[in-house]
């Protein structure tokens, strides 16, 4: 690594830090203080720093660091730092950069990451060190990247900032509509992917990220469809008699797992192959059984079922054996997944009477509940395993949270008309 | 003047089944298919919404009525002991005639998992169809559906309007039972 040493020190006394200050469009913290790694970012030269323009490249860093429930970003609005201020104010990381324009309208953007040498006051380490060419309207996604980037050197762990989000908004007013939409991690960039005047639910994204299965009633009965992301482009999958529900991909994205009833008064859990539609049923008997979500090896499945007498989940591994029940805290547990590392599971927990978002631990087998409201739904992990997004009411309405899985922190995001509600978390998407 | 009561018996009946089964594309402006019905003159939920028991579920003359609504305890899909003559009623109306096609619905109130919720509706829907073949019905004149949570009629999260959201209504397909009295 280059040192930068003694270039870096400037004599510098008064360093200005900003409270970021969000655009109603923006996710909002809502709970517990930004992360605890602080990282100072002077707003990149150029282009400075605009919280409310989506297109400001430092804004859209300062939304990410805030909303990745780790790093604190500190904005300096100086373009010189003092080594020694920064170790006496215990931070680390400065983020700086610039934005120049290039041939043919474009934009040049380069920045870097530098590491205060904890050892040395004199000693800058580079970290990172970038170079971009983007046109006009691309600062936003870059942002983001440069994110992703600063986040996995500092923390070690994947940055999601690229990500995309997939929900259902229900607009109550005048005409109920259900629309299958899909934006950005953070609500900015939505677009609709289907608008239907019948109830969708249950959208799960393909492993590549190219696909959403989900459940639609516009034929007056739960059956599933398969649309293509980019093209909006969609296929009916199952049209089985009773409940076609509950799709999930397996992490290979040879399969579907689902929910159905056929004949039955009850669902229960099956296996769909997408190259030639076959359909194996995996449970059986009297208890509804539904939500099936796939191990990350793809070994097992676990699901809700009501075979104890309330719903509850259970293990079912794919190479033969019988369902194990995995909860025993609470009289509801439900909308089960798995973590990255497949050593928790997310879901909906009822300890009494209020619905709370819970972290089952599959060592110890304790639930612990990431919030503590009531009215939550619908838990979706993100990629990295550090965030769950899910849907929880606030003044009647639907509205999307995310809480940090360590439960320290939560936030809101972006209100829209009428109710937000089903949200799956896409894959890594590169 | 016997002539016009059927004709309108006939199309009140028609109406409410073209408003029942249209109702899935074309939603009404508050989004409760059974408002729609209500204002429509048509008598699904008129009981419930009015409290007035049994009485209002029975067509003039004391005739079953082609849109019935059965309710739920939380978390249960056994048929109420105060719904069962109506059910067993329609079950042995639709015994007898052979043609009769129904639409069950079930739904369930807004609390927990959807997808859990799209179960219990549907076990709700199959045990008003398994009450119904009980009394001769035949399981192909039946249809069982699930809306799960997806379509409330009361709003709010009060425990009044989950008790009117767990339930199971009944639609004809074609003929109901107050067109056949004209026969």
């Amino acid at each position: 690594m280059r040192r930068l040493g003694i270039l870096f020190l400037i004599g510098f006394f008064s360093l200005v830090f900003f409270t970021p200050s969000f655009a109603t469009v923006e996710i909002e913290l809502t709970q517990g203080v930004a992360g605890n790694i602080p990282v100072v970012i002077v707003p990149f030269q150029g282009q400075g720093y605009n919280a409310q323009n989506l297109q400001n490249i430092t804004g859209v860093i300062v939304h990410d660091f805030t909303n990745s429930g780790r790093l604190k970003p500190l904005v300096n609005e100086m373009a010189t730092l003092n080594v020694a201020m920064l170790q006496k104010l215990g931070v680390d990381y400065v983020v700086k950069g610039e934005v120049t324009p290039a041939a043919n309208g474009q934009m040049t953007v380069h920045y870097t990451l530098l590491q205060a040498n904890p050892k040395s006051s004199s000693s800058i380490t580079i970290l990172l060190n970038e170079t971009f060419t983007i046109s006009g309207q691309q600062f936003r996604a870059l942002g983001h990247q440069i994110s992703d980037a600063i986040y996995q050197k500092i923390t070690g762990e994947r940055g999601i900032f690229s990500t995309r989000i997939a929900y259902i908004n229900v607009i109550t007013e005048a005409k109920k509509r259900y629309i299958l939409e899909v934006s950005d991690y953070d609500g900015v960039n939505a677009r609709a992917l289907l608008n239907s005047p019948a109830p969708i639910l249950s959208p799960a994204w393909s492993p590549d990220g190219r696909k959403l299965a989900y459940v639609s009633f516009e034929r007056g009965k739960a059956q599933i469809y398969i649309s293509e992301v980019a093209s909006g482009e969609r296929r009916l999958l199952t049209d089985f008699t009773g409940i076609n529900g509950a799709p999930t991909f397996s992490p290979d994205g040879s399969k579907l797992a689902v929910a159905l009833s056929k004949q039955e008064a009850q669902p229960h859990i099956y296996v769909i192959s997408l190259q030639n539609g076959a359909a194996t049923q995996l449970t059986h008997g009297w208890a509804i059984d539904t939500e099936p979500a796939f191990s990350p090896d793809g070994q097992s499945i676990i699901f809700t079922s009501d075979r104890g007498g309330a719903p509850q989940i259970y293990q079912l591994p794919l190479n033969g054996g019988s369902p194990t029940r995995l909860t025993y805290e609470g009289n509801y547990n439900a909308s089960a997944s798995f973590s990255p590392d497949s050593k928790q599971v997310v879901l909906l927990h009822r300890a009494t009477n209020a619905f709370n978002i819970a972290l089952l631990d599959l060592t110890s087998g304790r639930v612990f509940e990431l919030t503590h409201s009531d009215d939550n739904e619908s838990p979706s992990l993100a990629p990295n395993g550090s965030l769950v997004l899910y849907a929880t009411r606030e003044n009647g309405r639907r509205v999307l949270a995310m809480v940090s899985t360590d439960g320290r922190m939560q936030w809101r995001l972006p209100a829209r008309m009428g109710n937000v509600q089903e949200p799956a978390w896409s894959p890594f998407l590169s | 003047m016997l002539k016009t009561t059927r004709l309108l018996t006939l199309s009140a009946v028609m109406l409410s089944v073209v408003i029942a089964s249209g109702c899935h594309r074309h939603p009404n402006a508050n989004g409760s298919d059974l408002q729609a019905k209500n204002e429509n003159g048509a008598s699904s939920g008129q009981t419930y919404a009015g409290g007035a028991g049994m009485t209002g579920q029975f067509g003039p003359d004391g005739a079953l009525s082609a849109n019935e609504t059965y309710h739920f305890s939380f978390d249960s899909a056994a048929v109420r002991e105060e719904d069962a003559p109506r059910v067993k009623q329609q079950g042995s109306y639709i015994a007898s005639n052979e043609t009769a096609k129904v639409r069950l619905e079930g739904h369930t109130d807004e609390r927990g998992s959807r997808e859990y919720n799209i179960g219990l509706g549907h076990r709700r829907a199959n045990s008003v169809k398994q009450t119904m073949e009980a009394q001769g019905a035949r399981p192909t004149q039946i249809e069982a559906v699930s809306y799960g949570a997806e379509r409330p009629i009361a709003q709010g999260q009060s425990e009044e309007a989950y008790a009117e959201n767990r339930r199971v209504e009944l639609s004809y397909e074609g003929n109901g039972p107050q067109q056949n009295l004209q026969s």
